[in-house]
């Protein structure tokens, strides 16, 4: 991006500098000028059908859309005239002719551009007096994706998304003039493994995720950002929950959906959907009280169990879900305590050449970092966190540190319930070394407790003095991370 | 996948052949095979697809975009009557319901003996004919109630 | 009267076009440069007969000369203009003059394949062509070293499936690349990026066919018949209310009147003239009283309607315009091609409202919101249909508005009609 040429251009009377061959679009943007647009998306090829970013462009007769217009150095753009207001308050009125007033009753309410857009540039009544044209609604389209061709704008991003990113070509449209629909080949399903893509990119409620349908109102999520554990790749998502009683006509579910959140150097604009509909966990089957062999215990307890294993020969495995920070804490906790310290991993899975990578856990780069590795050992004692090792029989006493109940839960000793990703803060190392951030959520349910605490829980157990602080082992990370990387 | 005869393959062929790129011998192909099957279904825009390489989502894009592919079946005689402005300025209007009348359907259905579809259509480009219909590619202009019994009458 | 087109009327098989003197003016393009026959084109003033007026030979200019990519010469017969039925007699009654002129062209640009994109509905003329096409190949003035020289050139049919916006340049170069027919955003143009990505040229028929006389006589010869900026002559095909419908052939500069009156034999029944269309539905309408205009570009233009494609609509004094204006907007809704929202949503509104006026359902303030619409939909679409859906519309309200309030007021049509 440094070798491009650097313009300048004037837009709204406003010289700013940009780059050769950036649409009028993107330049307006980096400018701090937002042009609205429906059909034009950053990761997308810009179509220029909506017409709503047409700008007057000096030395051209007719209005152009900026999407599909480079910048040329003196170019002078105007975005905010009287006539381009005109104009949008004229193409928002001409989608509402035959858009369905469905608003009540679609999930898209409290995030939908074209609801956006009518209350920040127009407002005006309709001069509509026709009927409504009638076309299919719910359409199932496959996984978890419903059409509903009354809503479509026909901006065609859905089609474009998997004609050029997953390459699968599954959509078209159908018909013509206002007839027109988007489909799929009759009998035909989208199966790709980033179909929640589409939902997020439909600017209306024509798609929309059958996995969230009805759910819940927009306004009532909390949304915090964070990372998805679900492979080294470490895409940037946000968790939407709504722990609002009033609000929240579900007993036990928190988490709403997953989004993605853009981060150009990781996964852009996207997420697998692996990744998004992989929330369930958060809130369903979690062990919300320690267990020591089938009997429930309170945690006063738990540090009776731990004395027993004071001096005895341990193992202690840990997981590459445990945060950088969690990680540099147990291992200083093994290291005084001299422990033996080995990493169990969740095995590897499918992977692909967009985003999914084949190491399912977000943190084993982490874990490479502080020379964690993969051994097994036959000591007494075995402490594992998140997953079963193989060939645990040489261990006599096993403590297993999980978030949610498995099958051959009940083949460990003591159990401590711990917090999942969503109900802590920390940073994982991704595949490619970029360390990351993650947010606490939600508190952690039941008696579950962040794996830091839990550490700091053995350490007075066993008589250290060390205790959990997020941000010294931050720290403490940080220097281990300098020293891999040569610095 | 639908069954096409051998010498239609051989024309097939020699359309494709006619251009740098397969894809674009599909409008003429759709024709080729409507005249066979007598119309363009699921099963059909499959074997076309496959016929080009293409995904089937493709060629139903433009099976539904052309109003010259049938999609049902049509009768022996499909019908095209224009509605645009020179026709409608002689009467055009007039005959399109007459011929429904007379013909006992609505635009776009068939006669139940299956012998003529009856459509209205825009411009046919025969407007010093006007008003002007086309039955399977031949123009019948200069129409009146009569001439219409007549045409109607001489196709078997 | 010079006639470039209608002389080779009728000389339809290869024999009677060739023993009239045809193809002359091929083989003498062949031994001349290619840029001394764009020097003739650019001479001669020929405008594109289509539609939209763009003067050949500049067009022809703008493909790159120095290129690795194969260029294409795409032969406009969609012909879908309401009114228009002049290329359709071209291709009917003189199949080799066209031919002759896809040579003269793709010598001058440097293309070795055309095709000539026919309206589906053509389906019988199409044939015609293809047996055309068939003799030119048997003589060697088509394939291989044609005329026996080292200039390669197929030529092929191409049929349409019926979309009026597959006239348009690009829409029809997305129809031949086996899509729908969708009008692309310019630019880049079709002069360097067409058929499949390639410098391409796009011409009507009527342009086309006009080639071997300007090369025959020169580029000065033709410009002479026509007026100052429009050179040579044009067909119009005129039908409505006059008593001899058909093709004439008439230089650039004709009275409306002279072509209405003395050469389409007047007003059927000797009626009173209401209105005509100049060119085709979507240029604007004009009333009785200005059809002293000169017929060419300029004049037109000027005039605030447009010469288009040549297709004159009569309408005498039983016509309804109300009917007029739902014919033509009902057209615009149904050809559009669905890509871009002020078109797509904005012609099927503009249907609706003249469907009702002309019902006598209309309300008071359509006139004014089909005004609206029309000026919401101009010069903001992609391409150019969203504006022949708009001029007409515009036209019609403004010079006929009281006729239009009047069906509205009285929720019927005050014209008596037998």
């Amino acid at each position: 991006m440094s070798d491009r040429k650097r313009v300048k251009i004037i837009i709204d009377g406003k010289e700013i500098e940009t780059y050769d061959g950036y649409s009028i679009i993107k330049a307006a943007e980096e400018a701090g000028i937002y042009i609205p647009r429906l059909c034009y998306h950053e990761g997308l090829k810009p179509d220029g059908n909506c017409r709503l970013c047409l700008v007057e462009v000096e030395g051209q007769k007719k209005p152009v859309p900026s999407c599909m217009t480079p910048v040329k150095d003196g170019m002078v753009v105007k975005t905010d005239t009287e006539a381009l207001r005109k104009h949008r308050r004229s193409i928002l009125e001409f989608i509402l002719t035959d858009h369905p007033l469905d608003c009540p009753i679609c999930d898209q309410a409290g995030e939908c551009t074209l609801q956006d857009y009518y209350f920040k540039y127009d407002l005006e009544d309709s001069r509509w007096r026709e009927g409504k044209v009638k076309k299919p609604k719910r359409v199932y389209w496959g996984k978890n994706l419903i059409y509903d061709a009354e809503r479509c704008i026909l901006c065609r991003r859905c089609i474009r998304f998997l004609d050029d990113v997953t390459k699968t070509g599954e959509l078209g449209v159908f018909e013509r003039g206002n007839h027109s629909y988007i489909g799929l080949f009759d009998g035909m399903k989208i199966e790709n493994d980033y179909s929640g893509n589409l939902v997020d990119l439909c600017p209306v409620g024509a798609i929309t995720d059958l996995d969230f349908r009805f759910k819940s109102r927009v306004w009532f999520l909390q949304k915090t950002p964070s990372i998805c554990p679900l492979c080294s790749r470490g895409c940037n998502i946000e968790i939407h929950t709504n722990t609002d009683k009033l609000r929240n006509r579900f007993s036990s579910q928190r988490v709403f959906r997953i989004k993605p959140r853009k981060n150009m150097n990781v996964n852009k604009w996207w997420i697998c959907d692996e990744g998004r509909y992989g929330y369930r966990f958060i809130d369903e089957n979690r062990i919300l009280k320690p267990i020591f062999r089938g009997r429930e215990i309170s945690w006063e307890e738990v540090r009776g169990k731990l004395l027993e294993i004071a001096g005895k020969d341990v193992r202690l495995y840990l997981s590459p879900w445990l945060s950088n920070e969690e990680l540099a804490f147990w291992k200083k906790i093994a290291n005084v305590i001299k422990w033996k310290v080995s990493l169990i991993a969740r095995p590897d899975g499918e992977g692909d050449n967009l985003l999914r990578n084949e190491d399912k856990n977000p943190n084993r780069k982490g874990a490479e970092i502080l020379d964690i590795r993969e051994e097994t050992g036959d000591e007494e004692v075995m402490i594992a966190f998140h997953f079963v090792p193989e060939n645990t029989s040489s261990h006599r006493f096993k403590i297993g540190i999980f978030s949610n109940y498995f099958d051959g839960l009940e083949n460990f000793d003591l159990v401590l319930p711990c917090a999942t990703f969503a109900e802590k803060s920390g940073t994982w190392t991704n595949f490619e070394g970029i360390v990351q951030g993650f947010q606490k959520a939600l508190e952690p349910l039941g008696e579950s407790k962040e794996e830091g605490e839990i550490g700091e829980i053995f350490s007075h157990a066993l008589g250290l003095s060390l205790s959990w602080n997020l941000n010294k082992y931050r720290e403490e990370f940080e220097r281990e991370y300098k020293k891999w990387n040569g610095q | 996948m639908k069954e096409i005869k051998n010498e239609t393959m051989i024309k097939i062929d020699s359309i494709i052949s006619r251009y740098p790129n397969k894809r674009s011998a599909l409008l003429e192909i759709l024709h080729i095979l409507q005249t066979e099957w007598g119309y363009i279904d699921r099963e059909g825009e499959e074997t076309v697809a496959s016929l080009l390489g293409i995904h089937p989502v493709d060629v139903h894009e433009v099976v539904t975009f052309y109003t010259m592919y049938a999609r049902k079946p049509v009768g022996k005689y499909r019908i095209l009557i224009c509605r645009n402005l020179t026709c409608t300025l002689l009467g055009g209007e007039t005959l399109i319901n007459y011929l429904k009348k007379k013909l006992k359907i609505e635009e776009g259905e068939t006669t139940s003996d299956g012998k003529f579809t009856l459509e209205t259509v825009e411009c046919l480009g025969a407007c010093e004919l006007a008003p002007v219909m086309q039955i399977n590619g031949e123009f019948y202009g200069n129409l009146t109630p009569e001439k219409i019994d007549k045409i109607l009458e001489d196709l078997k | 009267m010079s006639l470039v087109i209608t002389s080779w009327f009728g000389k339809v098989s290869i024999e009677e076009y060739i023993k009239a003197g045809g193809y002359e003016a091929a083989k003498k393009a062949l031994s001349m440069s290619p840029d001394e026959v764009i020097e003739e084109v650019k001479k001669s003033n020929l405008r594109g007969r289509g539609g939209a007026g763009f003067p050949t030979g500049l067009k022809w200019s703008f493909v790159p000369k120095e290129t690795n990519k194969p260029k294409y010469l795409c032969v406009n017969a969609d012909e879908g203009e309401p009114g228009t039925f002049k290329d359709r007699y071209i291709m009917e009654k003189a199949p080799h003059l066209l031919l002759e002129g896809v040579i003269i062209a793709s010598w001058a640009v440097g293309i070795n394949k055309a095709y000539i994109y026919i309206r589906g509905e053509y389906s019988k003329i199409a044939l015609g062509l293809e047996r055309a096409i068939e003799e030119a190949y048997s003589k060697g003035f088509l394939g291989k070293s044609i005329f026996g020289t080292n200039f390669d050139l197929d030529v092929y049919v191409h049929r349409g499936a019926g979309a009026y916006v597959c006239g348009e340049e690009t829409a029809l170069i997305e129809s031949l690349e086996g899509k729908r027919g969708n009008p692309r955003i310019r630019p880049p143009f079709p002069a360097t990026h067409g058929l499949y990505n390639c410098p391409t040229v796009v011409n009507n028929v009527e342009t086309i066919s006009s080639l071997p006389s300007i090369i025959r006589n020169g580029g000065e010869w033709f410009a002479s018949l026509g007026t100052e900026k429009s050179g040579g002559t044009k067909l119009f095909a005129v039908s409505g209310h006059v008593k001899n419908p058909g093709v004439y052939e008439l230089p650039l500069g004709t009275s409306l009147r002279e072509l209405i009156y003395d050469y389409a034999g007047g007003i059927r029944g000797n009626r009173r003239l209401k209105a005509v269309i100049p060119g085709g539905s979507s240029s604007p309408i004009l009333t009785a009283e200005e059809i002293n205009i000169s017929l060419d570009y300029e004049s037109l233009m000027k005039a605030g309607s447009m010469l288009g494609s040549g297709a004159v609509i009569v309408m005498d004094e039983t016509t309804c315009i109300a009917e007029v204006l739902k014919v033509i907007t009902r057209f615009y809704a149904h050809e559009s091609c669905g890509q871009c929202t002020p078109c797509r949503q904005g012609t099927p509104w503009m249907a609706k409202i003249a469907e009702r006026i002309a019902s006598g359902k209309g309300e008071k303030g359509d006139v004014d919101l089909l005004i609206d619409i029309a000026n919401s939909i101009m010069g903001k679409t992609i391409c150019p249909l969203g504006d022949a859906a708009a001029m007409p519309v515009l036209a019609i309200c403004n010079k006929f508005r009281a006729e239009l309030e009047e069906h509205i007021r009285e929720k019927k049509c005050p014209i008596e009609r037998e």
